[in-house]
């Protein structure tokens, strides 16, 4: 404020004028910075599945700097970015990817996290997502598929008469791992989409 | 043997945070970008970055407060070596270089006088980057998320080798392989000046390195030909991407937003600019 008085008061005409250029180009500056933080704040989002600490989205998105550490860190490429189309201001942040990898609780991405933006996680006690089975299910269509069953770290899936899977939603911690050995894109023909016969869904997507 | 210049150096430097990117993509290293990079709990988290997550969250991180203590020190030591030697956006500045391209100390020069009265003129005014600045901490203050994080140039380099590096290792094909180098590059071409008048991270750092004690830009007043001879010269302050011109008296706001590029000494046709560890004479 002391600055821009200084330069206020000096008597030249062009310096004026100069400073009225200043003054313009200051306040598109500003301008752009909050049409910035508006634009991105009414941009469409969906819930995405942040990596584990990370699941109050508000906060989340408060502290996390898009540094790239949780990424490069993870050892099971569990961890990948969110692409621009699915949310503008959620570009570039950490999402689960459990086509890649799946999640073992290492919590050396919340270690890394320089600026708090993923928060302790106990797996006993916090879920990453649930799991939900989908129309895909080779179980639910034709039999005879166990897999995601037997995989299971957590014992969160049992089978029922009919030998479907049955999920039970307090042992499931969206670990990741049935969506990862989910073979139903591979073993049957190629009917399109990319979801498999399990999926990891966020849960109650908390509204920043 | 011929000395190597500062500006191979600097691209030398630049290249190497760039490919601590790299390792962390090819490793599970963890070791991040600009952005912030580190080994296992240590991180050295942008300046900016570390305000605008204090100030959205509105929460009391430590880690960031230390990291941000380091940074001022660093500011101390070596005033705002962030973004001559470690930022890749003056790696892409060469792509677009300065609009009246350097002038020769001829007769030319004497010419362009009213021009030049105009550029010193800017020099000494406040840069419109601070208001950029507060603008960015204002509505990250309001809407409760780092804002200038959506757009930095820093980020958005890393943000397009992730993307890339990702497309070929997971085949991942996004929009923003388009969007980010489309923003990138317009950001580049219509804020030619990025760097001085618009970067909010370079303002902040600029503020902090007012605290600058060391390795500041002198003339020697024997042998530079403006102060010895009077002879019309302003090859460092043409070379200055920062346009400084060290033959005015030199004033903490000018000094602050100096990035301690050599360009200037290295341009002085008689090696009259020196980075000298102690404080000057002047």
């Amino acid at each position: 404020m002391v600055l821009a008085m200084n330069n206020e008061s000096s008597n030249d005409g062009s310096q004026n004028q100069l400073s009225r250029r200043t003054f313009v180009a200051s306040s598109v500056g500003i301008a752009l910075m909050f049409g910035l933080g508006a634009v991105a704040k009414a941009a469409p989002r969906q819930a995405l599945l942040r990596p584990p600490g990370g699941q109050d989205e508000k906060a989340f998105l408060s502290k996390c700097i898009k540094c790239d550490r949780c990424r490069s860190v993870c050892h099971t490429s569990a961890i990948g970015i969110v692409p621009i189309e699915e949310g503008f201001l959620q570009a570039r942040t950490p999402m689960m990817k459990f086509h890649i990898g799946s999640c073992d609780f290492c919590n050396k991405c919340i270690d890394v996290c320089p600026t708090g933006a993923l928060e302790l996680f106990d797996k006993h006690r916090d879920k990453v997502g649930m799991a939900y089975l989908t129309d895909v299910c080779i179980a639910l269509n034709f039999g005879a598929c166990t897999l995601c069953y037997s995989a299971c770290p957590y014992k969160a899936i049992t089978l029922d008469e009919h030998k479907r899977p049955l999920i039970n939603e307090e042992k499931c911690n969206g670990c990741g791992v049935c969506e990862n050995i989910c073979p139903a894109l591979i073993m049957r023909s190629y009917v399109g989409g990319k979801v498999r016969g399990v999926e990891i869904r966020p849960i109650s997507p908390k509204e920043a | 043997m011929k000395p190597i210049k500062f500006s191979s150096l600097r691209t030398f430097s630049i290249i190497f945070f760039v490919l601590l990117a790299f390792f962390g993509l090819a490793f599970h290293t963890g070791t991040g970008t600009l952005s912030a990079f580190g080994y296992s709990t240590i991180s050295a988290i942008c300046p900016l970055g570390s305000i605008e997550t204090l100030i959205a969250s509105k929460t009391f991180i430590p880690a960031v407060f230390i990291s941000l203590a380091v940074f001022l020190l660093i500011s101390i030591l070596f005033g705002r070596i962030f973004c001559g030697w470690m930022c890749p956006v003056p790696l892409f500045r060469k792509w677009f270089p300065k609009t009246a391209s350097t002038q020769k100390i001829s007769s030319k020069a004497v010419e362009e006088v009213p021009a030049k009265e105009n550029l010193v003129a800017s020099s000494k005014k406040i840069d419109t980057s601070y208001f950029v600045l507060g603008g960015a901490l204002g509505s990250t203050f309001l809407f409760g998320f780092p804002v200038f994080c959506l757009i930095c140039p820093v980020g958005l380099t890393f943000a397009v080798i992730v993307s890339v590096w990702r497309l070929i290792q997971f085949n991942e094909p996004t929009w923003s392989l388009m969007v980010f180098p489309a923003v990138l590059a317009l950001e580049l071409i219509f804020f030619r000046f990025t760097c001085r008048k618009f970067c909010p991270l370079g303002a902040l750092i600029s503020l902090m390195s007012r605290v600058n004690l060391f390795f500041k830009p002198t003339i020697d007043t024997k042998s530079c030909l403006k102060a010895s001879k009077g002879v019309d010269c302003s090859v460092c302050k043409d070379a200055c991407h920062e346009e400084i011109d060290l033959h005015e008296p030199l004033t903490l706001q000018t000094l602050s937003r100096c990035t301690k590029c050599k360009d200037c000494s290295e341009a002085c046709p008689m090696q009259a600019i020196s980075f000298s560890f102690f404080k000057s004479k002047r």
